[in-house]
This record gives structure tokens, C-alpha cells and sequence, in this order.
């Protein structure tokens, strides 16, 4: 269906703009989570229960001193944040949140952008998002940058293959790489969690990784590596760093939930989206919670489990997946 | 087909403003250093450092992983159109689904067999 | 297409756009002597090269294009720079040697070659947009493709896949024997 230009103007402006807030929101919602599983009571000062919190620490960013290491390629180490921060963003764009909705008369679809490639889409993004990490370590000309980012590739190309490759089985049932069929066949038939839960765990799994989140966080190994690729960066630019990273959370567990549990899809139609944002919250509350939970592996077991065990049980969940949606058909 | 691309193209260019905006207030809003001071600028280091790191190689690891990691994104990128498919081909591009599978799972043993998957 | 004269304009505003990004990217690679900085410019060359798949209707080319070489074999390049370290020397110093020559060679061979298939693939007409329906260029026309008419072209790239791997593997350990004898990071 088909939108006149300024209404997907007037959505992408409300969208990219949501998503700012959830992620402000998000670093709100895990510090006081975080606080609370430790026994301490986490942000409380700025504003009714710390609510003001993101806010404040926006301003006290921005004001950071404006300062480049001495050795540092200036227009790289500038752009490498950008790169990190548009692809995260760019990335929710596939992503549908609701039905679609006649007002007035005029069509507003529940998705930002419905091409039929989607799914790739996200993924090539996230594959772009990776140089944000390279160019970063590289142009700080720091040790520890340099070490911080050739680690970090290499976690996210090596989980990228089981992200990939857990989603195959979702790709084989919902017979389209286009998330709004995708959604839309779960909504027709079974929500794709009930007979993909070895895909979803695989997702789970190399998501975190993605997401470079507790246990799988080591390219912020602080104790071995100080930050990783983002050492030599400071106020809003190491921001910029966290925000893609906060993003990427938020826009993977979105499309866990559009694969794995029909996105928008609930009890009352109309609450589409509302079913939406419950399902992300509740998806990024567990990460909350497996962050204080796990204590962080080493870097050859991460290695290990990404090769050995989630890449042969996605390809054996795909195998098995194509043989039964073969055998029903 | 190209008018499903105009609201992602819309979308691309905000998602592009943001980040580059809040890169731009870095620089605006940021407090003036009271002194200059070479210290502040150095690359981290604990204790002695005079400048950029030396020449300094990586092991063969990342590039033996870098190496992997094309060949299995090839390979799902084969897959992916295949499996949209699978459906309405049946036996005869399951058989095929399988053949091509099958291959690569030699080329997976092979690497786990010479001990590329360890992290050395 | 877009609808309206507007849609037209923002279509051929975007393709300009990307072929020159595509040629002065390209320059770009051929231009640094950083070889990082030429890798990047490759990657720049290789997104623009999607964009302008896409505007051809190629979408799950223009994806793949960004997933596999913008992606993932970039970053095996990124590595291998970083493998070797940083060269500050110029690559190509001195006149024309009989590399350069080759180059010039192979280059003149594949310009004539795209012209000479184009000329007779097109046959006259460089439009194809009555060929092109709706389903063109999506995943599911690209999958019927590799199961009917490119079949034995999609199972020789498993082999071509497990060839790269073995390689690799080899490559990979014959250096780490050397790199046992010097101590390294």
C-alpha cells in the first residue's frame, strides 16, 4: 500500500525520534535495574526517580572538553562514531510495528520502509556498522584502540554468521525475506518461537554477541583492554559509540520479536503497537538482567562457542526446518 | 518497485542528521580547555608513552577468522533466496538445499579438524 | 517508479549521485598511499556500486553486494593490512613496469568486453524495462533462478566455497608455523 511522500516524512521524523527516546530511556531502565539487582537503588537524583537522568547526562556529554589524541587521523575518528551511530539507526527502518492505519483518507502502513529484502537489509547494515568499530580504533593510533577493534571485528563477523544462519528456519516458514510477510504469516498460523526455539536460542545467543552485551562484552574487556576501540574518545563522541550501541540493542531485539514472536500481533489488534513496545521491553529487561547475572568469558571460549555450537546447531536447525516445511507442503 | 526505497531513503537521511548533529554539539557546546596541555592528548597508556603505537602485527587468528566468515556469509546469502522458495520446489530443491549444505559441511569439518576454530 | 516528474528527478538525482561517488571512489583507491585509506575508498566504491543496483531493480544484488564485499571480504582486507602493518612507502614508485602495462592491458580487454556484450545483449535498445515486472530482482525471482536455470552454477559455488575455505586453513597455517619462530603481539 502505497503513502503520499510527507506522511513517511512526518513518520520517519516521529520514529527516528522515538528511538532516541527508548534508547535514553533504555540506559535509564538498566542502571535502575541494574542498581536494584545489586541492592542499591541506581539513578534517584535528577528528576522523580532519576527519570531525568538521560537528560542530564546528555548535557553533561555535550559539554566535555573537544579534544583528539595526538597521533589521530582527524576526519576518520570524527566520521567512525557517525558510521556506528546512521547504521544502527538505519537499520529499524524494515522493521514493522503495527497493522497500518486508515486516518482520514489516507494509508499509513505500520513499517517504515516494505522491501522485500529486509531481512538482508539488516543484516548488511549491521555488517557496515562493524567499520564504525574499525576506523575508530585505527584512526585513535592507540594500542589498546587498535587491539579493542581488531577484537571487536572479529566477534561481530564471527557471530554474524550464526545470526544469519539461526534466522534461516523463520526465512523457510514465513517463505519471504520481508518481515511485514513475515509478521503477518505468524499472525495467520503459529508464532514462529514454538517451532524455532532452536533458532531463537542461537539468536539469543549471537545477539548478545552483536550487541557486544555482558557475558559476550570483550571489546570492553576493561580489565584487559581499558575500552576497547572506543579508549581514545570522550564526551558526546564516545556518546555516539554507546548510542549506536544502545540501538542496535533496541532494533535487534525488535526484530527478534517481529521473526520470532509475530511483532505487533496480540490479544486486541488495534494495540498493535503497544504489544510491540512490551514485547522489546520485555526482550531488553533479559538482557538487563543476563548483564547482571554472567560474569564475562574469555576471549577463546567466546571464539569457540560461536564456531563450534551455535554454527552447527543453526545449520542443523535450518536442515531440519527445510526438510519438514518440504514434507508439509 | 523503487517507491518502497523513497520512505527508507527519507528515513537514511534523518538517521544521518541525528548522529551528525550530536557529533556538530561536540564541538559547539564543549567546555574550552583553562590550558592546553600535551599530556591530556596522548594515547592511553599506563605509564610510559611518547606517541602512537610502533608497527605492531596481529596474529594470524583474525585473518584465518576474517577468511571464514566469507565463506559461510556467501553461503547464506546462496541460501537465503533458496529458502524463499524451498516451499513451492519441494524434493527436488530440498535434494539441491541438501547437496549444497552438505559441501560446505565438509569444508566446516575440515576447518574444525585442522584447528582453525581455536583462537590461538 | 515513482510517480509524478518529481519521483523521476529524485531517481536520476540519486544515480548521478552514485556514479560519481562510484568513478571518484575509484580514483580515490588507486590515488592513496595509505593502503587503509584505499581500502576504504573500495568499500565506498562497492556501496555506491549497490545503489546503483538498486536502481536497476536489483535489490537482493544490491544487498548481497553490501553483505558479501562491502561487508564481509572488506573486512578480511582491513585485516590483512593490519596483518602486515602499515606500509608508509608509495606501492607503486618509478615508471611503468611491465605490471603496469598488464594492468592497462587486462583493463583495455574488459572495457572492450562489457561493450561488445552489451552491444549485442541489447540488440539495438539499451531498454529493458518491459522485461522487468514487479517480482524482478526479489529474493524469491533470484532463488527460482538458482534452482532452474543457474543450477549447476549454484552447486559449483559450494565447491568454489570449500576450495576458499581449504586455503584459507592453509594460508593461515603455514604462517602460524612461521610466526611460532618469531615472537610476536
Amino acid at each position: 500500500m502505497r503513502e503520499p511522500w510527507w506522511i513517511s516524512l512526518i513518520k520517519a521524523g516521529v520514529i527516528v525520534n522515538l528511538i532516541m527516546l527508548a534508547f535514553a530511556y533504555t540506559t535509564w531502565l538498566e542502571r535502575k535495574l541494574l542498581g536494584r539487582m545489586q541492592n542499591r537503588f541506581g539513578p534517584n537524583r535528577a528528576g522523580p526517580y532519576g527519570l531525568l537522568q538521560p537528560f542530564a547526562d546528555l548535557i553533561k556529554l555535550v559539554r566535555k572538553e573537544s579534544f583528539f589524541p595526538v597521533a589521530a587521523r582527524h576526519p576518520l575518528y570524527i566520521a567512525a562514531p557517525i558510521i556506528s551511530m546512521f547504521t544502527a539507526l538505519a537499520a529499524f527502518a524494515v522493521i514493522p510495528f503495527g497493522a497500518g492505519w486508515q486516518i482520514w483518507h489516507y494509508h499509513v502502513n505500520g513499517e517504515i520502509a516494505n522491501v522485500s529484502i529486509a531481512l538482508i537489509l539488516i543484516f548488511a547494515l549491521g555488517s557496515i556498522g562493524v567499520y564504525g568499530a574499525i576506523i575508530g580504533g585505527w584512526a585513535s593510533q592507540s594500542k589498546f584502540s587498535l587491539l579493542g577493534s581488531m577484537r571487536t571485528c572479529a566477534q561481530l563477523v564471527s557471530y554474524e554468521v550464526s545470526l544469519a544462519l539461526s534466522v534461516l528456519g523463520v526465512v523457510l516458514m514465513g517463505q519471504s525475506l520481508n518481515l511485514v510477510d513475515i509478521v503477518n504469516k505468524q499472525g495467520a498460523t503459529i508464532w514462529f518461537f514454538i517451532p524455532q526455539l532452536a533458532g531463537l536460542l542461537v539468536f539469543f545467543f549471537a545477539m548478545i554477541a552483536e550487541t557486544s552485551r555482558p557475558p559476550f562484552d570483550l571489546p570492553e574487556a576493561d580489565t584487559e583492554l581499558v575500552a576497547g576501540y572506543h579508549t581514545e574518545y570522550g564526551g558526546m563522541r564516545w556518546g555516539l559509540f554507546q548510542t549506536a550501541e544502545y540501538i542496535n540493542l533496541i532494533t535487534l531485539s525488535a526484530l527478534a520479536v517481529t521473526l520470532f514472536f509475530a511483532g505487533w500481533h496480540g490479544p486486541y489488534a488495534p494495540l498493535g503497537p503497544l504489544w510491540f513496545l512490551l514485547k522489546v521491553f520485555i526482550f531488553v529487561s533479559v538482557f538487563i538482567w543476563i548483564r547482571a547475572s554472567v560474569p564475562r568469558l574469555r576471549y577463546d571460549q567466546l571464539m569457540r562457542f560461536g564456531w563450534k555450537i551455535l554454527l552447527p546447531v543453526a545449520t542443523i536447525n535450518a536442515v531440519v526446518t527445510a526438510l519438514l516445511v518440504v514434507w508439509i507442503s | 518497485m523503487l517507491d518502497n526505497w523513497l520512505p527508507f531513503l527519507i528515513y537514511a537521511i534523518f538517521a544521518l542528521i541525528i548522529p551528525a548533529s550530536m557529533m556538530w554539539f561536540s564541538f559547539v557546546f564543549a567546555t574550552r580547555a583553562h590550558k592546553r596541555t600535551r599530556w591530556r592528548e596522548l594515547p592511553f597508556e599506563s605509564g610510559v608513552s611518547t606517541g602512537p603505537p610502533r608497527v605492531q602485527r596481529f596474529t594470524v587468528s583474525f585473518y584465518l577468522t576474517a577468511m571464514l566468515f566469507i565463506v559461510f556469509d556467501i553461503e547464506i546469502v546462496f541460501l537465503y533466496p533458496l529458502a524463499v522458495i524451498l516451499h513451492q520446489l519441494a524434493w527436488f530443491g530440498f535434494l539441491e538445499f541438501l547437496f549444497f549444505i552438505a559441501i560446505l559441511v565438509v569444508a566446516y569439518v575440515y576447518v574444525w579438524r585442522k584447528g582453525a576454530l581455536d583462537w590461538q | 517508479m515513482i510517480v509524478a516528474s518529481v519521483g523521476n528527478v529524485l531517481v536520476w538525482a540519486v544515480w548521478l549521485g552514485a556514479a560519481f561517488a562510484c568513478l571518484g571512489s575509484a580514483v580515490a583507491v588507486v590515488s592513496f598511499t595509505n593502503p587503509f585509506y584505499s581500502a576504504l575508498a573500495l568499500i565506498g566504491n562497492l556501496g555506491s556500486l549497490a545503489v546503483l543496483y538498486l536502481l536497476l531493480s536489483s535489490e537482493f544484488v544490491a544487498a548481497a553486494q553490501v553483505l558479501v564485499y562491502a561487508g564481509a571480504v572488506m573486512v578480511m582486507f582491513l585485516f590483512v593490512i593490519a596483518y602486515i602493518g602499515p606500509r608508509t612507502e608509495s606501492p607503486w614508485t618509478g615508471g611503468p613496469t611491465w605490471q603496469t602495462i598488464g594492468a592497462v592491458l587486462a583493463a583495455g580487454a574488459i572495457l572492450v568486453e562489457i561493450v561488445v556484450a552489451i552491444g549485442l545483449k541489447a540488440g539495438g535498445s539499451l531498454s529493458h524495462s518491459h522485461h522487468v515486472d514487479g517480482a524482478f530482482g526479489t529474493p524469491s525471482y533470484i532463488g527460482r533462478l538458482f534452482l532452474t536455470d543457474h543450477l549447476l552454477a549454484f552447486e559449483i559455488t559450494s565447491i568454489v566455497l570449500l576450495v576458499a575455505a581449504i586455503g584459507g586453513v592453509i594460508l593461515g597455517a603455514h604462517s602460524r608455523t612461521t610466526a611460532d619462530e618469531v615472537p610476536s603481539l
